[in-house]
């Protein structure tokens, strides 16, 4: 039986504090959950889930195309061919990504000329509209917001650039690459403190910079051009920043943790990221997030695999805190609707404490 | 000379085009063997960047750099290499699958085998089964390597070695996958011959199936 509201579930959580039962968590939903779950209104999915803390999202445009567009417009079919929330971009969107039918496939910002063309302006009220954000905080006064946004400097600066070209750019102009990730540390700070001042709870800082097995570059390589940056976001704003980044960041974490992050989303697992190992190591410093396998377990539909599952991650992470359970990535489209409602339901029930 | 192709070998580590594609010049000028400079300058210098690259002391960049610099070497070599036999380690087709448009981990697959000497054809993204088979028939090739980065395009790995199979061709082909939620065990369920972690193990596991498949 819950015994305090989600807010105050969250808020114990992520300071290492034992609530009453662990609080459920979510990176962002494809839109068929949103429809499946909350026809088509994004918080009411949240809500139907259970989610103790409602994720913020800060607009993106591709081409005038917004995210989550297919919720709000017709998308051609062959457009939504792999696109879920990027379903309708096509083309160079606003920091220089290049999109294929929903599908990143490579970067616009090859030189100093380009710099300034993929900066894009601040735009605050549009990317998160205050009344909107007012209206959903009174309808939902329980919950936490957690600003969940996926634009982080060195993951975004790689996407906008192209893996390749950003790699060798590393040797060929190096400086080029600095002032890219100084533009954008600066950008978003200033989105993020405008979130923060409407009502975030905290931060979920959305920077992708891991594969399966390994870091983009080496752990020098990230001290040197990264960290910097993360200390600075952490230290421009009031509320907690956590981080989420796809693939094994495991050689990251006490970097990070250093620099003032002071938790983890996503951690998956396929990519070599061991949730009780983690969870010993620096369980007393870092809120973990995550860790449910989106890749092998939630596409299913074995109800008993789920299970297994949220029990594992339970096991691993629950005790003493500063543990919210969630996938080890997105809600994303290959996911079952039934593992998901599995899932959260499941965890509610064993999450006690 | 040797020592020269032990300069090449430690400049390709470096990622040092300009000098690798200097020394190869010279080396050829001096009438060095050109399949000796690929195996002792070039591949020899990759293979190193494979094993730095598996031992953690080198990242996607200093192997991007390193093949690079490779490459380099190798543009100079190509319009004498072909008179030669025994250029090539084997052949090797790459696609990413039916719906999938992600190529990096592709693309750096495709370094890694070159630097190890196969002569590599890239079918690039987003390949549907047909062409694949069509590029088996054709080439003929030791090794076919499928990726999909997305969960929702896994399932046409399994389709494309279908479509092989059907072609009566599945036999004629070790066939590997990867990709970011590509595990050994998904590999076993569809009948893959091979997986691997990474770019740097690919081309170390297709040399053990090769091996294997020869002796058996």
């Amino acid at each position: 039986m819950d015994t305090m509201t989600s807010r105050e579930r969250v808020l114990s959580a992520i300071h290492h504090r034992e609530p009453d039962r662990v609080p459920l968590y979510a990176f962002s939903l494809d839109p068929k959950f949103i429809r499946a779950f909350g026809d088509g209104n994004p918080f009411k999915a949240f809500d139907a889930l259970g989610l103790d803390s409602f994720p913020i999202r800060v607009q993106n445009w591709c081409q005038g195309v917004p995210l989550l567009a297919s919720l709000v417009m017709e998308i051609p079919e062959d457009q939504q061919t792999a696109g879920g929330a990027f379903a309708g971009w096509n083309g160079i969107d606003e920091f220089g990504r290049i999109w294929e039918r929903g599908s990143y496939i490579g970067g616009a910002l090859k030189t100093w000329d380009d710099i300034d063309k993929y900066v894009p302006p601040l735009k605050l009220e549009e990317r998160t509209p205050p009344e909107l954000m007012q209206k959903y905080k009174d309808l939902y006064p329980d919950k936490a917001y957690a600003l969940n946004h996926h634009s982080g400097p060195f993951g975004l600066t790689m996407e906008s650039m192209g893996f390749e070209h950003f790699f060798f750019m590393l040797y060929d102009d190096r400086d080029l690459v600095k002032e890219v990730l100084e533009r954008r540390t600066k950008w978003y700070i200033e989105v993020c403190k405008y979130v923060q001042d409407l009502g975030a709870d905290y931060l979920v800082m959305g920077d992708d910079v891991a594969y399966k097995g390994k870091t983009f570059v080496s752990p020098e390589d990230f001290t040197e051009l990264a960290i910097p940056l993360y200390k600075r976001i952490v230290d421009a704003l009031d509320i907690p920043v956590f981080w989420h980044s796809d693939g094994y960041v495991r050689p990251l974490i006490g970097l990070a943790l250093d620099a003032g992050i002071r938790g983890f989303h996503a951690l998956e697992p396929v990519a070599g990221n061991d949730l009780g190992e983690i969870k010993s190591k620096y369980g007393d410093r870092a809120v973990l997030i995550g860790n449910v396998d989106c890749v092998n377990v939630l596409t299913t539909t074995d109800l008993a695999l789920v299970r297994a599952e949220v029990d594992r991650c339970m096991s691993q992470a629950k005790k003493g805190g500063g543990f919210m359970i969630a996938t080890s990535n997105s809600l994303h489209g290959a996911c079952t609707p039934e593992a998901v409602w599995e899932m959260y339901r499941y965890a509610r029930e064993v999450g006690a404490y | 000379m040797e020592q020269t192709l032990k300069e090449i070998a430690e400049a390709v580590i470096k990622g040092k085009a300009p000098i690798v594609e200097n020394l190869v010049r010279s080396c050829l000028d001096q009438g060095v063997n050109p399949i000796e400079i690929m195996d002792k300058g070039l591949i020899a210098g990759m293979s190193v960047v494979g094993g730095k690259f598996k031992a953690d002391e080198m990242y996607l960049p200093e192997v991007m750099i390193a093949a690079r610099a490779m490459n380099a070497g190798l543009a100079v070599l190509d319009p004498v290499l072909g008179s030669h036999d025994a250029a090539s380690k084997g052949k090797i087709i790459l696609a990413t699958v039916n719906g999938d448009l992600h190529d990096v981990g592709k693309n750096m697959v495709s370094m890694m085998f070159r630097g190890a000497g196969y002569k590599v054809v890239d079918l690039g993204v987003n390949v549907p089964e047909e062409k694949i088979v069509q590029a088996i028939r054709d080439e003929k090739p030791d090794v076919l390597a499928l990726s999909a980065l997305l969960t929702m395009t896994l399932p046409n790995l399994k389709t494309a070695l279908e479509a092989l199979e059907k072609a009566g061709l599945r036999k004629s082909v070790i066939a590997m996958v990867g990709g970011a939620p590509v595990t050994q065990k998904f590999a076993d369920d569809i009948g893959a011959d091979g997986y691997a972690l990474d770019a740097a193990s690919a081309v170390e596991r297709a040399a053990e199936l090769r091996a294997g498949r020869r002796s058996s």
